[in-house]
This record gives C-alpha cells, sequence and structure tokens, in this order.
C-alpha cells in the first residue's frame, strides 16, 4: 500500500486556508478536524511502517530541473514517529485552543490559520528528502510561530519575537548558504547539480568544506533546539508565547532541530561531524548542566520547563553526538518522549497558573487537595519528564547514556548529574504547585471534562510507551544505525571493514 | 536624418521632467513632470524603433503608455482624495513614512 | 514451571490492581471500603507468593531459577555485535520468593493495621493506593530479572517512599522529607545505572543469569566499578552512611508508612540487591569489602545517634539503620543466609515495634518526642507487651527471633578469621548499645510517672488536640485539611490494629526458630539453590566454639544492656544526664547525628545552589544576554540606526536618490564599455 504524503503534508495547511475564510466561530473546529485527519493519516503510516524497507511512501517529482531541486517526500524509521509527534502535538493544542477561547480572542481565523500553517512547515521539514525542501520548510516553520506570538502572545510580546526571529533568522541563513554550497559543491556523477539527499549522499563533499558546512547546519539546529550558549531567546520566548503554541513549539519544533542533526548534517558532512565531536558533546554536556541548574533556581513554571528542555535536548544532542548506535536511537525515542512529556506539562502549567493566578510557583501551592485527578495526572507528567525508570523516558536516556559511556566515560558520568537535578527541579515544581500550603490566591478546583480530553490521551499515549518502548525502536533501528554509520567511521570508532 | 537630434530632444525632455521632478512641490505638477520623463523614453523608443527597422520599440511605447494612464489613474485619485481629506497638497508635508 | 510464572506474575500484579481500584473509585468507595480493598488485594497477592513458594518447591533443586518474560523493552544494537537485552522480565529462584513473602506477608499486616490506624483521615483511599503502589514497586524490585527491571523496581520504590513520605502533604517538613529522600534515592539509582552500564560492558547482558554465567569474563577493573556503583545504589535505599540522612526525616510520614517503608521493605533493598548480585560481588572481593566496612561503620554509627535522639519514631528508625547495617555487613562478608535471615526476623520485631510506636503516639495526639511521655505501661498494656516483645528481640535476647538472626551473623563474620573480627567486635558492642538505647525508649515511654495524656487515657477517654499541629515545628496546621485526622486511634480500643500487632508479636517471638545453629535449617535449606556455587558459604562455616561462644556473649550483651538501661532511665534517673554532661564533645557529635546532614548541606547543597543563583543573576544578565543576546541585536540595531537615518520622508529626496543612483549606474557601464 502506497500512502502519498502529499495528502499528509498538506491536509493541515488546506484546512487552515479554509479555517482562515470560514466564518469566525467554525475556524476552529475546522482546523481541528484538519489535524486529526493528519494524525490518521500518520497512525496509518506508522502502521504500515516496514522496519526492513528504508525509506518508503516516496513521493518524487523534479520541482526546478535546472537547479536539481526535487520535490521529494519520503518516510524511514527516523522520521516515522517524529511524524506522529508533530501530528499528536498539533492535535492536543489545536484542541486546546479549541476548548479555551481566551487563547485566540477574537482573531481566531489568523489563529487556526497560522497554527496549520506551521503543522504543515514542520510536517514538510520532517518528510523532506530534499535539501533545499528541507531548508525552505524548516525556514517556514518560523513564519506561523512568529505571527502566533506576536499577534497572542503575553507581554513583552515583541520583544520577544524580535529575539526569536533574530536568533533563528541568523540560524537559518547560515544554514540556507550552507545548503546552497552543499548542492553547488558536490560532485555529483555525470555533472550538474542536485539536492536530493541521497544522491548528496553518494556525492560527497571535500573534508576542508564539510566542515564548515557542518557548523552552519550545526548553528541553525542548535539555535532551534535551543542548546546552550544560544538559548538567549528563549526566556522571553517563552514568557511571551501563548500556552498552547509554545506547547508545539517546545514539544514539536526543537525535534525537527535534533531530527536535522541525524538525516542532514551525520550523513551528508560525516567527516565535519566527526571533526566537531568533542565541541558538541561539550556543548550539550553545558546545556544539560546550565539548563538544570537554572531550572531549580528560576520560579517562573514555563521557564523551568524551558530549561528543562534545554537540559533534555543536551541529552538528545548527547547521544546523537556519541556517534554510537544506542546513543543515536535513545536520541530519537527521547524526542519522541520528550515532546509528549512537554506537551501535557505545558498545558498543566496553563491550568495552575489558571488556579493560582500567576505562573510563578511562589504564588502557588496546595493545588492538590482539592483537585486530585489534576494532581494525579501532573504527577505522572512530572516523574515522565524526569526519566524516572519505569517511563519511556528512561529508556531514552538509558540508551544515550550507554552510548556516550562506550564512547567518553567522563562525559557520561557528568551528564548523570543532570539526572539527578532533574528530579530536584521537577519535584520542587511539583510540590510547590501541588503541595505544602495552600497560596494566598490559589483556587484550587479538578481539571473540567475539557481539560481531561487533552490531557488524558497525552498521559495515556506517555504511560503505554512506557510498557513498550520496543515500538518505536525496533522501528527505526536500522535506519537509524545507517545514519551514523558514515560519521562513526570518520570518527574512527567503528571498523570500515564492519559497514 | 541622424537619430541624434532625436535623442538629444529626448534626453532635453527627460531632463525637463526630472528637474521638474525634483524642484516642484505640488503633487500635480510632480505627476505631469513624471508624464514628461516617459514621454521622453517614448521619444526615443520610437526613433531608435524606426532606426532599426522593426517594430519592438513601438509596442514597449504603447506599453508604456497604457502604464502611464494607470499610473496617472492611481495617482490622481490619490490627489483628489488628499483634497477631500483637507491635507496639505505638498509632498513635502507628506512624510508621514520617515524613519 | 508454568504455575510459577502464573502465581509470580499473580504476585506482582495484584497490587498493582489494588492501586488502579483504589485510584478509579476514590469517588466511588467511601468509608473504610479503600482500605478493605488495598488489604484483600494484598492478602491475595500474599496467598499468591506463597503458591509460587509452593510451585517453586515442586521444581527440582537445579531448576529453581524461573524466568518470567512478558515483552522486550528495548533490543537493539549497541554497536559491535552486542544486543541490549531489556526485558519486561521476572527472576523466580528462592531468593525472590524469599523477599517476595516477607514484603507481601508484612505489608499485609501493615496493611491490617493502618485500615484501623488511618481510618478518619481524608486521603483515606489515597493512602492505600500509594500503599498497594508501593509493595507493588518493591515487588518489582525483588522479582525483576534483569537490570533494567531492578533499577525500575528501585527507582518506583523512590517514588512511592516519596508519596508516602509527603503524604500529609500540607506540612512543609513532610514535603522537605520527601524531596529529600527521593533526591537521595535518585542518586542511589544512578549509581546502580552507572554499575549496570559497567557490568554490561563485560557481559553483554543485562539479564542476571546470563550476567552470572559471564561474571568471570568482565575484567576486575569493570567489575570492582561496577559493584562499588551497585554499592552507592544499595547504601542510597538502605540509608547506609553517608546517605543515610534522608531515613530520619522520612519519619515525617505517618506511622504505618514508617513500619512499611522502614522496617520490612525498602531499607531492606540494599541486602537484597548484594545477595542477588553475589556472583559479582564474589569476583569482586574489593568491592565487597567496601560493603562489609561501610555496613558495619552505620551499625556503630546508628546506634549512637540512637542512644541520643528523643523522638520515639526517630530512635526506631536508626536502630533500623543499623540493623541493616547488620545485614550489610553480613551480605558483603558472603553470609548470605544469615544476612536474609536477619532481613525476615528484622521485618518482623521492628514493624511490631513500629506499630506500638504509632499507637503510642496516637494517644499523645501526634506527639512523638520521649521526653514528654511516660507512665503508658498501665493504661496500654497491650501496646507496652508489644513494644516489649519487638525490644527483646531488637535487643537480641534469646530466644527471641533477632537473637538467633543477629548471633548467625556475628558468628560468619568472625569466622572469616582475617580482619573481619574487627567488624564482630564492633558488632557485638553495637549489640550492646542497641539493648541500652531500645530500652532506654521503652522505659522513658511506659515507665515512670503518668504524663497528662497518659492519665486521661486511664480515665477512660483519649486526648485529642484542639488545634492540629505539627509535631516536629509546633507550627498549626493548615486548616480546612482535615489530616492528619482529629481522631486518633489506639491499638487497644482498635481490634485491626490489635490483630496486625498480634500476628507480628508471634513472627518476632518463633520466627528464630526456623534456624537455630545445630538444630534447625529451614532457611539453608530453602535458599541453597540461589547461592549454588558460592565459594564464600562452601569455605566459611564458623565453628561450634565460635558460635555457642557467640550466642552466649550476645545474650549477655543484651541482657547487660538492658541492665544498664534499667539502671539508668529507672532506678537512678538522673545519672543520664549527669553522663550526658560528662562526655560533652561526644555527646554533642551524637545528638547531632555526626554532623550528616550539615556535611551534605555545606558540600553539595550550598554550592550547587551557589552555581544556580550566579547563572541566573550574574551569567544569564551579562554573558548570555550580553554577549549571545546583546552581540547579534547591536550589530542589527546599528546597521538599522544607519539605514533610518536616509528614511526621511521626503519624496523629492528619495526621487534625487533614485536619479543619482541611476546615474551612477549608467555611468559605470558606460565606463566598463568604452
Amino acid at each position: 500500500m502506497t500512502l502519498h504524503l502529499s495528502y499528509l503534508l498538506w491536509i493541515p495547511a488546506v484546512f487552515g486556508l479554509l479555517a482562515a475564510f470560514a466564518p469566525r466561530r467554525t475556524s476552529g473546529p475546522i482546523a481541528l478536524v484538519g489535524s486529526l485527519l493528519a494524525l490518521a493519516f500518520a497512525i496509518a503510516l506508522v502502521a504500515d511502517f516496514d522496519r526492513g524497507a528504508g525509506l518508503q511512501h516516496v513521493t518524487d517529482a523534479s520541482w526546478i530541473e535546472q537547479l536539481g531541486i526535487h520535490y521529494k517526500l519520503g518516510v524511514d524509521g527516523i522520521n516515522l514517529f517524529l511524524i506522529l509527534l508533530t501530528a499528536v502535538g498539533f492535535v492536543a493544542s489545536t484542541l486546546w485552543s479549541v476548548l479555551d477561547r481566551t487563547v485566540a480572542g477574537t482573531r481566531e481565523r489568523s489563529y487556526y490559520f497560522w497554527l496549520s500553517l506551521g503543522h504543515t512547515a514542520v510536517l514538510g521539514a520532517l518528510m523532506a528528502q530534499d535539501l533545499a525542501m528541507f531548508v525552505v520548510f524548516f525556514d517556514l516553520m518560523l513564519v506561523p510561530f512568529f505571527f502566533l506570538t506576536g499577534i497572542f502572545g503575553g507581554e513583552n510580546r515583541i520583544a520577544a519575537v524580535t529575539k526569536l526571529f533574530i536568533y533563528t533568522l541568523v540560524g537559518s541563513l547560515l544554514m540556507l548558504a550552507a545548503a546552497i554550497a552543499t548542492g553547488t559543491m558536490a560532485n555529483v556523477d555525470g555533472g550538474g547539480t542536485t539536492f536530493v539527499l541521497s544522491e548528496l549522499q553518494q556525492a560527497g563533499l571535500s573534508e576542508g568544506s564539510q566542515k564548515w558546512i557542518f557548523l552552519c547546519f550545526a548553528a541553525a539546529f542548535l539555535v532551534k533546539m535551543p542548546m546552550f550558549p544560544l538559548h538567549g531567546w528563549m526566556p522571553d520566548g517563552y514568557r511571551a508565547m501563548p500556552l498552547p503554541v509554545l506547547a508545539v513549539f517546545s514539544g514539536v519544533l526543537s525535534k525537527v532541530a535534533a531530527y536535522g542533526f541525524l538525516k542532514i548534517a551525520l550523513p551528508l558532512f560525516p567527516e565535519g561531524a566527526a571533526a566537531f565531536q568533542e565541541l558538541l558533546l561539550l556543548i550539550a554536556l553545558a546545556s544539560i548542566l546550565y539548563g538544570s541548574v537554572m531550572a531549580f533556581t528560576t520560579t517562573e513554571s514555563r521557564l523551568i520547563l524551558g530549561y528543562s528542555s534545554v537540559a533534555q535536548l543536551g541529552f538528545i544532542v548527547l547521544g546523537i553526538f556519541a556517534l554510537e548506535e544506542d546513543g543515536a536511537q535513545g536520541a530519537i525515542l527521547q524526542s519522541v518522549n520528550h515532546g509528549l512529556v512537554v506537551l501535557p506539562a505545558f498545558f498543566i502549567v496553563g491550568l495552575l497558573a489558571a488556579r493560582a493566578g500567576s505562573s510563578d510557583i511562589r504564588d502557588m501551592g496546595g493545588v492538590a487537595f482539592r483537585a486530585p485527578v489534576l494532581a494525579g495526572l501532573f504527577l505522572i507528567v512530572a516523574l515522565a519528564t524526569l526519566a524516572m525508570p519505569g517511563s519511556s523516558n528512561f529508556i531514552g536516556e538509558f540508551l544515550i547514556l550507554l552510548g556516550v559511556f562506550r564512547d567518553n566515560l567522563v562525559i557520561a558520568i557528568v551528564a548523570f548529574s543532570g539526572v539527578v537535578m532533574a528530579s530536584v527541579y521537577m519535584l520542587r515544581m511539583f510540590i510547590s504547585s501541588m503541595h505544602n500550603r495552600v497560596g494566598r490566591n490559589v483556587h484550587s478546583r479538578d481539571i473540567s471534562l475539557a481539560d481531561g480530553l487533552v490531557l488524558v490521551p497525552l498521559v495515556a499515549a506517555i504511560i503505554a510507551l512506557a510498557l513498550y518502548p520496543q515500538l518505536p525502536l525496533k522501528k527505526g533501528e536500522r535506519d537509524i544505525n545507517s545514519s551514523i554509520g558514515a560519521a562513526a567511521v570518520a570518527a574512527g570508532q567503528e571498523e570500515v571493514a564492519q559497514r | 536624418m541622424s537619430i541624434t537630434w532625436y535623442l538629444v530632444l529626448s534626453a532635453m525632455l527627460f531632463a525637463l521632467g526630472a528637474g521638474g521632478v525634483l524642484v516642484r512641490r505640488n503633487p500635480l505638477v510632480v505627476l505631469l513632470c513624471l508624464e514628461l520623463m516617459l514621454n521622453a523614453a517614448n521619444l526615443a523608443l520610437i526613433a531608435f524603433s524606426r532606426m532599426h527597422g522593426n517594430g519592438d520599440g513601438q509596442i514597449f511605447a504603447i506599453i508604456v503608455m497604457v502604464v502611464a494612464a494607470c499610473e496617472v489613474t492611481v495617482g490622481l485619485g490619490l490627489i483628489v482624495a488628499m483634497y477631500r481629506r483637507r491635507l496639505p497638497v505638498d509632498v513635502d508635508e507628506l512624510r508621514e513614512l520617515h524613519g | 514451571m508454568d504455575s510459577v510464572k502464573t502465581f509470580a506474575w499473580l504476585t506482582l500484579l495484584l497490587p498493582l490492581a489494588g492501586t488502579l481500584v483504589n485510584a478509579f473509585g476514590f469517588k466511588i468507595f467511601k468509608g473504610r471500603a479503600p482500605g478493605l480493598i488495598g488489604t484483600l488485594f494484598l492478602l491475595a497477592s500474599f496467598v499468591s507468593a506463597v503458591l509460587t513458594l509452593f510451585a517453586l518447591q515442586d521444581l527440582a533443586a537445579e531448576e529453581r531459577h524461573v524466568r518470567a518474560i512478558a515483552w522486550d523493552l528495548a533490543n537493539v544494537q549497541v554497536g559491535d555485535g552486542q544486543r541490549l537485552d531489556a526485558q519486561l522480565g521476572l527472576l523466580i529462584d528462592p531468593l525472590a520468593v524469599w523477599m517476595m513473602l516477607v514484603v507481601t506477608g508484612v505489608s499485609t499486616m501493615i496493611h491490617v493495621y493502618a485500615t484501623a490506624y488511618m481510618s478518619g483521615d481524608r486521603g483515606y483511599s489515597r493512602f492505600f493506593a500509594y500503599l498497594n503502589f508501593f509493595v507493588f514497586s518493591m515487588l518489582t524490585l525483588v522479582m525483576g530479572g534483569n537490570f533494567i527491571m531492578l533499577i525500575v523496581g528501585w527507582a518506583l520504590v523512590g517514588a512511592a517512599s516519596y508519596l508516602l513520605i509527603s503524604f500529609w502533604f500540607r506540612r512543609e517538613t513532610a514535603t522537605r522529607a520527601g524531596i529529600k529522600a527521593f533526591v537521595i534515592n535518585v542518586f542511589g539509582d544512578v549509581g546502580l545505572t552507572i554499575g549496570a552500564f559497567f557490568i554490561f560492558k563485560g557481559s553483554g547482558s543485562l539479564d542476571f543469569l546470563t550476567t552470572f554465567e559471564r561474571a568471570g569474563d568482565i575484567s576486575q577493573g569493570d567489575l570492582t566499578a561496577g559493584c562499588i556503583l551497585l554499592l552507592i545504589g544499595a547504601f542510597a535505599k538502605s540509608a547506609q552512611v553517608p546517605l543515610h540522612t534522608w531515613l530520619a526525616d522520612a519519619m515525617e510520614g505517618p506511622t504505618p508508612v514508617s513500619a512499611l517503608i522502614h522496617a520490612a521493605t525498602m531499607v531492606t533493598a540494599g541486602v537484597y540487591l548484594i545477595a542477588r548480585m553475589w556472583p559479582l560481588f564474589e569476583e569482586a572481593p574489593a568491592a565487597a569489602d567496601v560493603g562489609a566496612i561501610i555496613g558495619c561503620a552505620t551499625l556503630i554509627i546508628a546506634a549512637t545517634i540512637a542512644l541520643t535522639v528523643t523522638d520515639l519514631k526517630r530512635v526506631i528508625a536508626y536502630s533500623t539503620m543499623s540493623q541493616i547495617g547488620y545485614m550489610i555487613m553480613a551480605v558483603s562478608s558472603g553470609a548470605y543466609i544469615a544476612g536474609l535471615f536477619h532481613l525476615m526476623t528484622h521485618a518482623f520485631f521492628k514493624a511490631l515495634l513500629f506499630m506500638a510506636a504509632g499507637s503510642v503516639i496516637s494517644a499523645m495526639a501526634s506527639v512523638q518526642n520521649l521526653n514528654k511521655m511516660g507512665g503508658f505501661k498501665k493504661p496500654m498494656p497491650f501496646t507496652y507487651g508489644c513494644m516489649v516483645i519487638g525490644g527483646l528481640a531488637l535487643a537480641g535476647v534469646p530466644p527471641f527471633s533477632g537473637f538467633f538472626s543477629k548471633d548467625e551473623i556475628l558468628a560468619y563474620t568472625a569466622a572469616r578469621e582475617d580482619w573481619h573480627i574487627i567488624l564482630a567486635v564492633i558488632g557485638y558492642v553495637a549489640a550492646f548499645l542497641t539493648a541500652v538505647y531500645t530500652f532506654r525508649m521503652i522505659f522513658r515511654a511506659f515507665w515512670g510517672e503518668m504524663v497528662p495524656e497518659a492519665r486521661e487515657l486511664d480515665e477512660g477517654h483519649m486526648h485529642h488536640l484542639d488545634v492540629p499541629r505539627n509535631p516536629v515545628t509546633g507550627e498549626e496546621e493548615d486548616t480546612d485539611v482535615g489530616f492528619p485526622g482529629p481522631e486518633h486511634h489506639i491499638a487497644e480500643q482498635a481490634p485491626g490494629m490489635k490483630i496486625a500487632m498480634s500476628v507480628l508479636a508471634l513472627g518476632a517471638i518463633g520466627m528464630g526458630l526456623l534456624q537455630i545453629p545445630n538444630v534447625t535449617h529451614v532457611v539453608d535449606h530453602f535458599l541453597e539453590p540461589t547461592f549454588e556455587g558460592s565459594r564464600m558459604l562452601e569455605e566459611i562455616h564458623p565453628s561450634d566454639t565460635l558460635t555457642y561462644g557467640g550466642m552466649a556473649l550476645g545474650a549477655f550483651l543484651g541482657i547487660a544492656g538492658i541492665f544498664v538501661a534499667y539502671t539508668l532511665w529507672v532506678k537512678r534517673p538522673g545519672s543520664a544526664a549527669r553522663i550526658q554532661e560528662r562526655s560533652g564533645p561526644l555527646y554533642t557529635l551524637f545528638s547531632n547525628k555526626w554532623y550528616g546532614d550539615e556535611i551534605i548541606d555545606f558540600l553539595i547543597v550550598r554550592p550547587g545552589l551557589w552555581v544556580g543563583r550566579f547563572a541566573q543573576s550574574t551569567f544569564e544578565r551579562f554573558v548570555v544576554n550580553g554577549v549571545f543576546v546583546g552581540g547579534p541585536t547591536g550589530l542589527v540595531r546599528a546597521g538599522s540606526a544607519a539605514v533610518r537615518s536616509r528614511q526621511t520622508g521626503f519624496l523629492r529626496a528619495y526621487a534625487a536618490l533614485m536619479l543619482v543612483g541611476i546615474a551612477g549606474a549608467l555611468l559605470w557601464f558606460l565606463l566598463e564599455a568604452s
């Protein structure tokens, strides 16, 4: 069975366009239908995926012939579950916005249009099998979020959005330049230029140019994640974004960057990646430590999650640049896990802020007593976030750290301190919001049925994945291993003969 | 007859128009001067067309006329709107777009 | 085989089912129903554990290790042809069954006790959901068949203990104690995980049995490092020095929790771990020695602290630490069976002591300070009786259960005949101290003048506080909370508590008879298949002189300790204070718990917070916002300012610029062309 990925790619955008011209009240439900269709499609993809077949469901057409740019979409073991995560994330976010009318206010049409466009952009970046296309969609992701934050955000949104824009734009421009250089400098058999990933991988670049090109790509990805020390836009951005938007931004968009490392940077520039392996490992380590330390000193609940994301993405980068099979597999699993826990976590932050009248944890407290269901769900999410053994996050971190451990013992042991610190800051947030004395302005109540509609499926997904993490691991194993192969060889960690 | 004279005339007309755009402050006159510049260009185009003996230049000239007509319509519309709103009809006074 | 698997899964999953029923039905089940549900599920789990025992005993001795595997958790390639084999699987062997029986058996009694003790508390159903979840976690820990399951159980126990310790979550002291326990336990989890990495590196498998088979292939360095890291996990969970500070604070939880976590189950996990990993520890004697020394250090340090603590529950908590120290020392010195035997007897008498203490605390309306107690002997005869039975077992007075198990440990340790003899000597000293502090507690709480609460009880009604107060800080509790419940229950008035305590008291008296040297060998025979092939067990046998001499010495020290306590606190009540004054610095050291909290605070917490504040206030502002944010934005701002100054808004200026520009461009082309 062939599933046409173009449908998946454009369904959200088409529904977004419909939502933009539909009557105001119906635009939310229309966008929701679009995201649900995409989710159904993504589930079908996962069910139909053949773990041995490599790239599948390929749609390939020449787009700009003169430059060798193709409109090529495909699914493999690396992006499969990220596509599913994207679909889940946008369904949750859209549903949340539909149920909580305050988010979009009266400008629902533009809100749902931008949100749906963002959905298409993320799916495009994940499915693109052509470098130029990847760059286009990667940059396109920024536009909807620029408007969503700028129009619907909270205080200081203009300053935040400017910072975000400049940061990501600098990264994107570097990436654009690097992508053009890759296309023109690659030595394709029979001349001409190409941007198709599989052909570029065959072509190969000289080691010298690989290095700077890799750095440009890495800069763009690291900004997007964000990684220390390029996270300067993060605090303002996280404070200003509307929560449903922030949830997908943190849960889904940051993963595209991690995916970029595995799908673009490592296979295309293996020697560059190997040359800067140590640098990336150190950046990842710094992010883990810095993010964790910041997360347990800040009192703003959005920022606790923000800095914890910095630390968690640090683990993901660490796993990728261990250049070991287990590390890379753990990184992809952890990307999915982190997305799945961050979505409900931001939702819960929203619910807590609604009860306490502020998102500062010092103003919260004692919510659990009148809201046992909320407390229970938050507890599960918090434990999953801190990678409690028994959660799928633990399996992810286990694999990542095992990979790093076999590569570099010291880094692994230092990284473990991030695990300990995670327990401190997540529990600190849980306790100071749910437990202790009731805050002064807290009006505790349990979640409504509508809140449950968003939260419960997400938490159920966390639990399901915790029971059977082998599912994404099994489906992704082959492709992920092959994507790091070249870089691992270049780094001298694997015998060439084995490949 | 040499093409030079046509071109000299065209250049003079163009310079006249450009000078008018630069020195006059009434938008109506600025628009007239722009018209003068366009027609200077038309003159040059037709002269060249004649010299080369093909119709390309004339086609261009006709297109320029069409564009000029559109431009005048829009421009005059703007000026009328300005009158209606009792805004000063002076291009130096209209500098809302300064940085 | 199959019946073993079925019953094992049932044993594991029944408590989880209990949790789920209570969690989802918290609005449906009212009154005492949640307690009944929790207890019944656990009782069923215990029955199923017994059935597992019978099914396992049906197998031949060499087949008594059954793997029950449900599905893969992570089965992926990890380089060089190695595969990770993380499975959701159990390993059922005599050791696992032994632990299952202790855990489910004692926990069932604690549930019975809690149904009465906790009734009236607003969090009743939540309490039983947590309690069942805790037992489920502990069972995962002891039944898990590979390192992943072990770590999962290990961490779930930590999480469950966090939930139970901060059960009264509106008390800040409780939440603080909870997070402390959790974080120290996570530290242990990390140790365990890295340890598993080291071992996996050498053995290429996470499965226990496979790993043990390949124990010889692991390089000595990796194995020693791995085992020492495993020990860190064990120390954190079993509250051994220097990771012991959470245990005393954990007494913030309700008393049944103290009994459950800090007597029968959680803290024994470290002992189980070392016993489970015996093939590795025998190959890595250096690591085993570390375990033995730390266990010995803990047992004496905890005993000295227990001498000075004035909080009733904390005395018992430190005695737990000390007793676990004995067990850790035993299993690290190769006396696996002796250690596990003590684990079992200890579970009985320690749970009993906690229950009796809970009854006294209830009578005191949540006050736990020994200085404010006295004279409860008359109004609370049953509690008193239980406390004395538990105390005698703890002090190692024959023929109570603690006597046999403790002396077996010390005899084995002495039989090693090298420096382990020192450990045995320290063990005997601590045994004497144990008797002293146990009976100090009993004499001070039950003998002497009756305090007002005791007198009130003697007159037939119980003392209740008008305003609930935090027993530690004296702070008024958050009102509108309702818990800890306004009612208190004591064993004399609550049949549930009485039943549970009676059963445990019988166990505390009689369980020692299972293994009397040269008479009965039930424990030995049962556990032997697990330790088949152990060098230590084969080589080291205490001689008869050592055994009987040790027993005589142990009995003498126990009785002497009681006598000393009697002299100090009953016969001459002022003398304790005089000793306290005379031994100045030593007393300060003991009563400040050897400054364990302060050291951790100084070494880890403060630097961590300082780094955090520095990052927050200085680094983020100047470096990140200054260099990384300020740099690009400053550049953009300066560039835009330059461009902006040209945007005057004068139409004619724009036109002029355009003309000049076009003219310039034309000129350039002309010059180029010519």
